[in-house]
This record gives structure tokens, C-alpha cells and sequence, in this order.
């Protein structure tokens, strides 16, 4: 089943190859086309995010998340409720994610089954192409070459005097991925994504740190065919939120953003004998809906949470 | 809550990391194993696979080398019988001399290039070890001084086929559908002809001329008095396996299990046996003529097929195993090296009768396919 997903890849990828005779060419434009596939999923992400951001706006959303602060159970019923009630599908934003993961590790494979190294692995190779549609003996053998990289093996670029290989690869889809997780996130203070509350803008900052080191990783020891492809997808993504109009450049301005991001969900009020987890983050529009809650106001410190500390008062 | 989250993410990033790696993981090992080497010399075989290279008569283990498992090492060329020396190259670019007798390694050479693979039988001729390797180098060692390489030639490409010595010229393929010539004395290039598929197998040297079949669905002739190349035999699938010449025909076999026979001088075809094992499985081994004449025929599935020189089927067996490599003739007998299977040799009389079997070393010998 797997092996017949990865075939369909491979001849797909191959077929590509055979029109235009440059492997890196067919991986580009491969990734093009599953990122065309996908893009009513993305739009629908794109659409979903905001929405959800919408909703996180609201004064609704605020109060029962301050109402129901101590009661979990409650406030997720509550919640359900209300994604329910305008239409907000909050599982919509994850499908485009969850369905390039396949695609991620299908098209890596198909990428060291097409460069193959060894006459077991072209014998593997006749037998997964679909001779309907690609000739084994036309396309191969395959020329992994693209600029100065092998396609089937980690990338490196030697220069003249330095007795090292830069990953150039590597540091362009760290970089990407960076810039994608950055000017992707929607925020209705155009900071960033710490309106979807405390939990949220937990997963968001790990994902800030563990999307780049992952990606940079992989395009680092696995082959740069699997890199170019990140790094493709990575551009293709901005490039798509562009012409959504949704991009966040305001997240680019990293001195200013970080101010944003770290006061944007203004000091929350929180109720005597707050807990020292964050209950809220509500954007700072939103702060004078929630300041009637209690006379005793307790700020949380967004900067330590962001650090990773145990959230500060600040009486 | 948010711990169990950071949990969570943690152990999908990590799976994420995890699964690629054993991605690549499995990939290289794909990418790094073959079929076995296989030589034979009176009724000793010599196989090397894997970590071991291995005599065998009678199905006993004369002896094997080394004598404990080295992973690091990995055989697949066949091994090369000169004198009293066994020559067999490894995965990562060392070619090993042995004792024919004892199995002792007398001397190890290693390639100056660490991508150098050697998945092809070197050639000695002349004074000279002719070493081809997959990274597209050809070197030639004086078989008095190892300790440098006379010539190193680069070719354009991979090369996975034993080259030929004629005339002081080394003719060798490279996977970009290239015959290359190289001077024997000083490595120079001397010509490079476009052919129009990959030459998967070795070149066949008879009749005063070089045959060899493409992945272009053909078998051609190159004429080394005039450089001409022609075309004899057209075929429905890709070829893989050498061509048999014989004295008056040429036997070839595609990947997709049909057998041609034609005739040297019409170049007429005399026969043809269409998908003969059924299931359309591809033959990768060359054909082999045994001593009886009749010809050999050792599809991938592990069937085996013998006919005689006009086409009618002598005998058929099935091993339920895996055969790439070309059986060897020796006596009365043939034979053949399996993988993945419970024996990694199998002999059989000219008429099909397992004479005896040998399991190979612990390592060697893969495990029966699963049903």
C-alpha cells in the first residue's frame, strides 16, 4: 500500500525528469504541483486560521475563557460550542500539515529510489516504474546533478580556501522556514499568534524553535533532494499567503514585534487567587472587555512566558 | 496540560527525525547490497557476498574469509582467479588478495578515492590490475607494486561492468550509455561511443568482435577494426544480461522473460521464447551454454530453464528463490548463487538434480522470503 503510494511519487517524479532532463528542475517542479494539489486545503488553513483568530477577538470567547479558567472540561464544551455556532472548524488549520507529511516521506523516498547507486537498486527501480507511462531505458541512468549539488546526497558547497562544506541548502531552509513561520502566523494585533491563548502561544513558540532546528536537521543529513523540496514548499507558502494577502510582515520588524508580542496580549486580568498558569491571552484591543472582572488586577509577565519561566506577578 | 503538550510535540518531532533517518537508513542499505559474486575453477566455486568470501566443493567450505565477521567489510564483484591469487573487490573501494588454496589475505589494496565502490570484477592482463570502480574511475595497478596506481582514467559516468583488455586497448562501460576505450599503457582516452541504452552487463569478446546488449532493448556489435557499431538483435523489454555467442548464434535474454536466438551471420532470428517463466519476471543472469550444449536459463523468481540450441525446453525447475548472478559451468554440472534464500549455493547436474547446497556463512545467507 505504502510501496504503491511512493511508486505513484516516483513515476510522477520521474515522468517530470523525462520532460525536462534535469532532476532538480523535476523536483522543483514536482513540488509545485503538489503544493498546486494542495492549495484549496492551504486556502481553507489560511481561511480557518483567521477566522479563528476572529473568534478569539471576541468578548464571548474571552469571558468564557475567564469564566471557565478553573474547569477545563467545561471550557472545552464551551468552546466546541462556540467554533460550532460560527462555523470555525478548529482541526481545519492542521489537514494541509498532516497531508505533506505523507508526501514529505513518500517524496524522500522516491528520491533515493530513482538515484540509484547500486545494480540491486536500479533492478528495484524497473520494478516500481509503470512501464505504461516511462521507459527505464530512456531516462536512465538518472543525473542527480543540480548546480553544484548531488540530489541523492546531503549538500554541501566547497569554495576556494575554506577546507569545509557550507550547507547552503540547509541555511536556506532554516531561513525560509523562519521567515514562512513568521509572516504565516495571523494575529488580529498583527504580532503574532499568542491570542490563541496560553497553550497555544506555548505550541506556537515551540514550533518557532523546533520547526527550523527540524527542517534545518533534515536538510542537513538527509539528501538535498529532500531539501530542495522543503525549500520550494517553504517559498511556494509565502508566495501563497501573499497573494492571500495575509501575510504578517509586521512579524519581520523583530525589535518591534518582540515588544508586540510581549505586550500585545496586554497585562490580563485575572481574578483574586489567580493561578500562576496563564488562563488567557487576550489581544490588547480586547484588554478593556475583561478589565471590569476584578478591581485586584494581576499582571502575568508575558516576557517570562515566553522565556520559559514560571510566569511572574507583577503586583 | 501544557507539559503533556510539550510531551507530545517533543515525541512527533523526534518521530519525525526518527522516521526520515530510518528512511535514509533503509534506503542506503538498499542502495548498498547486489547479488553475489560468483567464479568458478575446476570444481571449486568461489562466491563472495556480503561480509565473506568463501570456497566451496561439494557443498563443503574449503574455506572463507576473513575469518570472523568484519561489517565494515562488503563483497558483491565476482572474484577473479589469477595463478594461485584470488582477487575480489569490496564495497568501499579495497580490492583484497588471497590465497586461492587457504583463503589468506596475501595483500590489500586500497582505491585512492573513498567513493570508489567496486561493484565489477577487476581484469589482470598484461602486468596490469585493471580495477573499475562505481565513481566512474579506472585504475591500473602493476600487479609487482601496488603501492600506486600506474594510470587513473575518470570516466563520464558510473561503471558497474567488468572491462575487456583487447590489443592493448581496455574497453569498459559507463552507465551514460557510453563504450569507452582507454589505452592500456598510459590510461589515455582513446574513443567513446554513444550507444542507445546503459550497458548493464559485461562486454562479449568472439568472433573478432565486442557484443553487448543495452538497456535500449538491443544487443550490438562493435567492430574494434573499424569502430563500427551495429545493431543485430531488437527486443521487446529492456536487456540487462549479456549476450551468449556462440559459434554460429546469439542467445539473449530481456526483463521482461522473453529468450531470442538468432543467427551470427543473417542475424536472422531462429528463435524466440516469450515470457518463460510466466509472470513476466525479468532475467537478469546472463545465459550460460553447459556441457552438454544445451543453454541455461536463470530467471530472477529463481526458475530455471534449459533448452537446446533450437529453442525446445530440456527441463524446468523452480527454486521459490532469487538468482541475479550468472551461473557458473563446471564439470557436468552448473552453479548458481541465490539471495535471500536458506543457501546461499546451489550445484545441479546438467539435467536439473540438485547435487548439494551450501548455506553460506551466518551472515551471508538470508533468510527464507516471507510467503
Amino acid at each position: 500500500m505504502w510501496q504503491s503510494f511512493v511508486n505513484i511519487f516516483l513515476d510522477i517524479l520521474l515522468y517530470i525528469y523525462k520532460l525536462v532532463d534535469n532532476f532538480g528542475v523535476a523536483i522543483i517542479l514536482f513540488t509545485i504541483l503538489i503544493k498546486l494539489v494542495i492549495y484549496p486545503l492551504m486556502r481553507s488553513q489560511i481561511k480557518s486560521s483567521a477566522a479563528m483568530m476572529e473568534m478569539q477577538k471576541s468578548p464571548r470567547y474571552l469571558e468564557m475563557m475567564e469564566k471557565y479558567k478553573d474547569n477545563k472540561e467545561k471550557l472545552a464544551e464551551e468552546q466546541m460550542k462556540l467554533y460550532k455556532e460560527m462555523g470555525v472548524n478548529p482541526t481545519a488549520s492542521c489537514l494541509p500539515t498532516l497531508i505533506q507529511l505523507p508526501v514529505i516521506f513518500a517524496l524522500y523516498q522516491a528520491v533515493i529510489a530513482a538515484i540509484v547507486s547500486t545494480p540491486l537498486g536500479m533492478l528495484d527501480l524497473t520494478k516500481r516504474i509503470y512501464p505504461g507511462l516511462l521507459k527505464i531505458g530512456e531516462i536512465f541512468p538518472i543525473n542527480p546533478s543540480f548546480l553544484w549539488m548531488n540530489l541523492g546526497q546531503p549538500e554541501r558547497l566547497f569554495l576556494p580556501g575554506i577546507n569545509f562544506g557550507i550547507p547552503v541548502l540547509a541555511i536556506l531552509v532554516v531561513v525560509t522556514t523562519i521567515l514562512q513561520t513568521k509572516l504565516t502566523m495571523q494575529s488580529p494585533t498583527g504580532g503574532s499568534t499568542a491570542g490563541a491563548g496560553g497553550s497555544g502561544a506555548m505550541m506556537t513558540g515551540m514550533m518557532n524553535i523546533y520547526m527550523p532546528v527540524l527542517m534545518g536537521f533534515m536538510a542537513y543529513t538527509l539528501a538535498s533532494g529532500l531539501s530542495l523540496y522543503f525549500l520550494i514548499s517553504n517559498v511556494f507558502t509565502i508566495v501563497q499567503y501573499g497573494v492571500e494577502g495575509k501575510l504578517n510582515w509586521s512579524a519581520l520588524k523583530f525589535g518591534k514585534q518582540k515588544t508586540a508580542v510581549l505586550t500585545g496580549p496586554a497585562p490580563v486580568s485575572i481574578p483574586q487567587k489567580p493561578k500562576t498558569t496563564v488562563s488567557t491571552s487576550a489581544p490588547a484591543k480586547s484588554s478593556t472587555t475583561t478589565s471590569s472582572a476584578a478591581r485586584e488586577e494581576e499582571k502575568i509577565d508575558y516576557r517570562e512566558f515566553k522565556n520559559k519561566k514560571k510566569p511572574k506577578k507583577n503586583l | 496540560m501544557k507539559k503533556n503538550k510539550t510531551i507530545l510535540i517533543s515525541v512527533l518531532v523526534l518521530f519525525s527525525a526518527l522516521l526520515l533517518s530510518s528512511c535514509a537508513g533503509n534506503s542506503t542499505l538498499n542502495n548498498a547490497t547486489s547479488w553475489p559474486g560468483i567464479t568458478a575453477e575446476e570444481n571449486t566455486i568461489y562466491t563472495a557476498y556480503n561480509s565473506f568470501v568463501s570456497a566451496v566443493e561439494d557443498g563443503q567450505k574449503k574455506w572463507s574469509y576473513p575469518a570472523e565477521v568484519d561489517k565494515t567489510l562488503l563483497f558483491y564483484a565476482a572474484p577473479v582467479i589469477d595463478g594461485d591469487l584470488l582477487y575480489t573487490g569490496t564495497y568501499h573501494n579495497q580490492i583484497h588478495i588471497l590465497n586461492k588454496n587457504t583463503g589468506e589475505l596475501v595483500q590489500k589494496i586500497e582505491l585512492p578515492s573513498s567513493k570508489s565502490k567496486i561493484i565489477a570484477s577487476p581484469v589482470i592482463n598484461d602486468g596490469l590490475m585493471i580495477i573499475p570502480s562505481s565513481d566512474g574511475a579506472i585504475a591500473a595497478y602493476a600487479v609487482s607494486d601496488y603501492s600506486n596506481p600506474v594510470w587513473t582514467t575518470k570516466l563520464s559516468s558510473e561503471v558497474w561492468t567488468t572491462p575487456l583488455v583487447l590489443d592493448g586497448k581496455v574497453y569498459v562501460s559507463s552507465l551514460d550509455k557510453k563504450l569507452n576505450m582507454i589505452d592500456l599503457k598510459t590510461g589515455a582516452m582513446l574513443e567513446s561511443v554513444e550507444t542507445n541504452g546503459a550497458i548493464m552487463d559485461h562486454l562479449v569478446y568472439a568472433n573478432g568482435v565486442i557484443y553487448f546488449s543495452t538497456f535500449g532493448k538491443e544487443v550490438h556489435t562493435y567492430h574494434p577494426g573499424n569502430g563500427m557499431v551495429e545493431t543485430i538483435v531488437q527486443t521487446t523489454g529492456e536487456i540487462w544480461a549479456a549476450p551468449l555467442v556462440l559459434e554460429d548464434r546469439i542467445i539473449t535474454a530481456d526483463m521482461q522473460g522473453n529468450v531470442y536466438c538468432s543467427d551470427l551471420k543473417t542475424e536472422k532470428s531462429l528463435w524466440t521464447l516469450n515470457n518463460i517463466t510466466g509472470d513476466g519476471s525479468p532475467i537478469i543472469a546472463a545465459p550460460v551454454q553447459l556441457s552438454n550444449q544445451n543453454i541455461l536459463i536463470a530467471a530472477e523468481n529463481g526458475d530455471l530453464f534449459i533448452y537446446d540450441l533450437d529453442g525446445k525446453s530440456v527441463g524446468t525447475r523452480s527454486t521459490k528463490l532469487k538468482t541475479m548472478s550468472s551461473p557458473v559451468v563446471y564439470d557436468d554440472s552448473f552453479a548458481t548463487a541465490f539471495i535471500p534464500g536458506d543457501s546461499l549455493l546451489k550445484s545441479f547436474s546438467n539435467d536439473l538434480k540438485e547435487n548439494w547446497l551450501y548455506q553460506g556463512e551466518s551472515n551471508t545467507a538470508a533468510k527464507t522470503p516471507a510467503k
